[in-house]
């Protein structure tokens, strides 16, 4: 995984732990970015790429917790693995009771720093996947008309085609020709996949 | 006394208030007035006179009009009869010019005669005697002339004899002729004509007194002159008289002119006279006007020092009487009338025994009397006992002078007296007052001594009181000194301060003898015969100092667990700090494993985190260090420190503690701050404890991050260093600020409530303050003060 040349963000406002941790990111092939506090990394972050935010979790500013929740709010799925320090435990617990990937303590075990970030990129990637794999239903979707909307709602409720076409009122045959419309648009050949695209995880 | 007094003000004040006012007006009133009658009569005479004078002048001229006309009607009647006689051809031409020289003879303003023939052809001329070549040519021409022929017309015409008017000759003198008729109305033969000089019919037929009194003139109609005679410019136009002369008649007059006369010498004298008469009166009044002033303002002069004589004499407190020489009362003045309750009128003019004497006592008092005008006074003077007219006695002082005149001659005695109750009162309280203080001195618990020091000489040296070569005497010892340390000087030298001049303040001794410390206090003083004397007040402070020691040690002792608490409560803080650079050594060291395994081993690349591992390494150990100095057990240790190491130092440690609560630390402080002298750990822990507790204070607090700071003032002046701490936190509610310094008072949870009551041990051990405000924007100020 190490030879994967996706983008760690490093928040840390001590200019040595940030500068010491680029230069071990680094050294396992990692593209490293670093930012001295929150504020900076908000203005100047990409919240699409595929990355990990390693985040220390006590700054003057904005701190790591109020980060977090400043990337929820925003909807970001940027995994994040919080520097704490010796007595922080109790906070960090609070940071992963917020959907924090994991948290590290200092000084890092390299070893286990190198298998969290390679860990986190994975989901982070896993996680980008599944976006555009949704958003790319959803289009598929849209391409319906408003009839075999209304069909496909029904096909997911578990009705049959008679059913079907007494709730609309319209012939069975042409419950099963916007079944079949539906099937081509959406590229799918069973209900089973059509399950799949149609209803989010 | 009082009323002469009075009287003689009054008079004053009439005086200052009369003499500047109307006084003046009527003086020079009543010269105006004079002048002006004076001036007035002056005018009347003249005028007077000079009505006389044309009064005068009416009559003279009114004779001289009467005489011309009567001699030009003879010299008309005259020519008649020539005229006839030549008419009548009776007469030769010869016969003719002898009756015509007659004429010409006894009218000599008749220049010339001729007979004019009718056609305007003269006929012969006869000019008179004397008579110049020219006048006679005129006489001749006339024929043709413009007025000879006007005139000779009309007598041909009317047959009447005819006047021509007055002209020129060429020698510009003024003419007049006479033409009469020759023959007959039927046979008009011609005329006979007489040339007149005016001028000289002027000067015949004008008397010459009328000529010098006057200028008389003839005139035409149009009143333009026609002789002059006179060259006498000045005349009196005022004084002046025309009257027509007929004949000649045709407007012609006469005029006479008075000529000015020179004004009378004895008017002119009257008139200087009055002037003069009246500026000396106006000098006399100017004089006497000043002098009064003068007077007046020598008599206030006088007023006021009479005025201040008197209120000199009533504010003397000291009684004065003045004996005639048979020992009778002449004078009192109002402080001896005062002292005994009489008045001025109880006393004056009395011979003894006097009415302030006490009716039992009259011997004594007969006998200093008697001493007293036998001029045997003593010197020092008399004392006695007098008495006031209420009945109460009391003791005066008598001095008696005599009294001798500018002449050497002695008309009396002059007594003071005064009231000497006071004094003796003051004296005797004085004395009570030195018992009761050296009644004290003996009673006080410190040795109090006084040494002076006798040089060689014998000399004070007011400067140098305290000389090598001098010797020295004890002048007072009180009883705890005696006892202490004996009758001599010896305690006193052994306690005295090493110098020539009193030490200031107080300073403490160990007395070797008897194995105490004693607080001596030295100043020098006027000593009651005016020598520079020293005090010298030792008190025995042994058992003080004990206990002061003792506290010393427990101070220390309480400040090193108060160091050892703070570190304990900083511990977490310490080791997240320590963790900084150790997290970074691992991160560096890790990274440059990783580089060396994969076969990355360019120096360029890895130097400089090798580099900046040392630098973390140091950075570690720099905290250690800090931790280690902070804990060290040390004596208080006071020396010349630099503010801005203190406060570079304890800013440094309370970071690690601001970061724990998110809070920045600002420090305000003078570029140049001079070093003080003070134990540098035990304030850094001060500033420390301080620093801290402000960033813990405004941990829970939220605020824009601007404001989440902790602001230390450091102000410098020449006394004394301050330092402020200024928060945003909780601040320090009022019930709790007076416990705030107390020992095992704390408002943290996990506090000993040792900090604040150490930090104000600290501050006052250096005679410093430390106190709290709160902070008009929210939170606390804490302020502590460190003299210079």
């Amino acid at each position: 995984m190490s030879t994967d040349k996706y983008l760690i963000y490093v928040v840390d406002d001590d200019e040595a732990v940030r500068d010491s941790l680029a230069w071990l990111l680094e050294g396992i092939g990692h593209r490293v970015q670093v930012f001295e506090n929150a504020e900076n990394f908000l203005a100047r972050c990409d919240l699409n790429a595929v990355a990990v935010l390693i985040l220390d979790i006590r700054m003057p500013g904005m701190t790591g917790l109020e980060l977090q929740e400043v990337l929820a709010a925003k909807g970001s799925t940027l995994p994040i693995i919080f520097i704490t320090g010796h007595g922080d435990v109790p906070m960090a617990v609070k940071a992963m009771k917020l959907g924090a990937a994991d948290f590290i303590e200092k000084p890092f075990n390299e070893m286990i720093l190198r298998d969290l970030v390679s860990k986190m990129l994975e989901i982070a990637k896993k996680t980008k996947e599944e976006e555009r794999e949704k958003l790319r239903n959803q289009a598929l979707i849209k391409k319906l008309t408003d009839r075999q909307r209304q069909v496909l709602e029904r096909i997911i409720a578990g009705r049959l085609n008679k059913q079907i076409a007494d709730d609309l009122t319209i012939s069975i045959k042409t419950v099963e020709s916007h079944r079949a419309s539906i099937m081509h648009k959406l590229k799918v050949n069973t209900v089973a996949e059509l399950m799949r695209i149609v209803l989010p995880k | 006394m009082q009323n002469t007094d009075l009287s003689f003000h009054r008079t004053a004040l009439a005086l200052r208030s009369a003499m500047p006012g109307w006084t003046w007006v009527a003086p020079l009133v009543a010269v105006v007035i004079f002048v002006s009658g004076v001036i007035g009569v002056l005018i009347y005479l003249r005028s007077h006179e000079a009505e006389q004078r044309q009064e005068t002048l009416y009559k003279d001229i009114e004779l001289v009009q009467q005489s011309v006309r009567l001699r030009l009607a003879a010299v008309q009647e005259n020519m008649l009869t020539l005229a006839r006689d030549i008419a009548a051809g009776e007469m030769t031409e010869e016969s003719v010019w002898g009756d015509t020289a007659s004429l010409l003879k006894d009218q000599p303003f008749i220049l010339a005669v001729a007979w004019l023939e009718t056609g305007n052809t003269s006929h012969w001329v006869r000019p008179a005697l004397g008579t110049s070549s020219e006048i006679i040519d005129i006489a001749t021409r006339r024929v043709e002339d413009r007025e000879t022929s006007h005139t000779f017309d009309r007598v041909i015409e009317t047959g009447r004899p005819a006047w021509s008017a007055p002209f020129f000759g060429t020698d510009g003198l003024m003419y007049i002729e006479l033409q009469v008729p020759v023959g007959t109305s039927r046979k008009k033969q011609g005329t006979f004509l007489a040339l007149m000089s005016l001028d000289k019919m002027l000067t015949h037929l004008v008397s010459q007194t009328v000529l010098q009194q006057y200028r008389v003139t003839f005139i035409d109609q149009s009143s333009t002159v026609l002789t002059n005679l006179s060259a006498r410019a000045a005349l009196d136009n005022k004084t002046s008289y025309q009257v027509p002369l007929d004949p000649p008649g045709g407007g012609l007059s006469l005029r006479a002119t008075m000529y000015r006369t020179k004004s009378p010498l004895f008017e002119n004298m009257l008139l200087a006279m009055v002037i003069g008469l009246s500026l000396l009166i106006v000098w006399s009044l100017w004089t006497q006007w000043r002098h009064t002033k003068k007077r007046s303002v020598a008599e206030r002069a006088l007023l006021n020092e009479a005025t201040f004589r008197r209120a000199m004499e009533d504010s003397l407190s000291t009684g004065m009487r003045v004996l005639d020489m048979k020992g009778r009362i002449t004078y009192v003045n109002r402080a001896f009338c005062d002292m005994l309750g009489l008045s001025q009128n109880d006393l004056l003019g009395k011979t003894a025994p006097f009415p302030y004497w006490p009716k039992d006592d009259l011997k004594t008092h007969q006998h200093m009397l008697d001493l007293l005008l036998a001029g045997k006074a003593p010197q020092a003077g008399l004392q006695v006992i007098v008495e006031h007219s209420n009945g109460k006695r009391f003791p005066v002082r008598m001095y008696v002078s005599p009294l001798i005149t500018e002449s050497g001659l002695q008309t009396g005695w002059m007594t003071s007296m005064t009231d000497i109750t006071e004094p003796n009162r003051i004296r005797d309280e004085l004395a009570a007052a030195q018992k009761r203080f050296l009644a004290v001195l003996e009673q006080l618990d410190s040795a109090v001594s006084v040494r002076a020091f006798v040089n060689t000489e014998g000399a004070q040296n007011k400067k140098h009181p305290f000389t090598e070569t001098s010797q020295s005497e004890l002048l007072f010892a009180n009883k705890t000194y005696v006892e202490l340390f004996g009758p001599g000087l010896e305690g006193h030298w052994l306690l005295a301060h090493n110098s020539q001049i009193a030490a200031a303040g107080s300073y403490e001794v160990f007395y070797e003898p008897s194995h105490a410390w004693f607080e001596v206090r030295e100043r020098d003083i006027d000593w009651v015969d005016g020598r520079i004397v020293r005090l010298q007040v030792a008190t025995d402070v042994t058992s003080r100092h004990e206990a002061q020691e003792m506290s010393r040690n427990q101070q220390e002792k309480v400040q090193l667990t108060s160091r050892l608490i703070t570190m304990g409560e900083m511990a977490s803080s310490l080791a997240h700090e320590l963790n900084q650079p150790l997290t970074a050594i691992s991160n560096y060291s890790a990274g440059v494993l990783s580089r060396v395994k994969t076969g990355m081993v360019d120096p360029v690349v890895l130097l400089p985190a090798l580099e900046k591992t040392t630098e973390q390494a140091h950075r570690a150990g720099d905290i250690i260090r800090r931790i280690r100095e902070f804990v060290k057990r040390s004596e208080p240790n006071r020396q010349s420190t630099d503010v801005r190491q203190i406060v570079e130092d304890a800013v440094g440690f309370a970071e690690i503690e601001a970061k724990r609560s998110n809070v920045k630390i600002c420090t305000v402080m003078p570029e140049q701050i001079e070093a003080i002298y003070v134990d540098k750990i035990l304030i850094e822990q001060v500033l420390l404890n301080l620093l801290k507790n402000a960033a813990e204070a405004m941990r829970d607090i939220s605020l824009p991050v601007t404001e989440r700071r902790v602001l230390l003032k450091v102000n410098d002046s020449s006394q004394e260093v301050e330092f402020c701490v200024i928060d945003r936190g909780i601040g320090v509610s009022a019930q709790d600020k007076p416990k705030l310094f107390e020992p095992f008072f704390s408002t943290k949870t996990a506090g000993m409530g040792m900090g604040l009551n150490i930090c104000r041990t600290i501050i006052e051990f250096h005679q410093g303050r430390l106190w709290v405000n709160d902070n008009p924007s929210g939170g606390a100020i804490f302020c502590f003060t460190l003299p210079r």
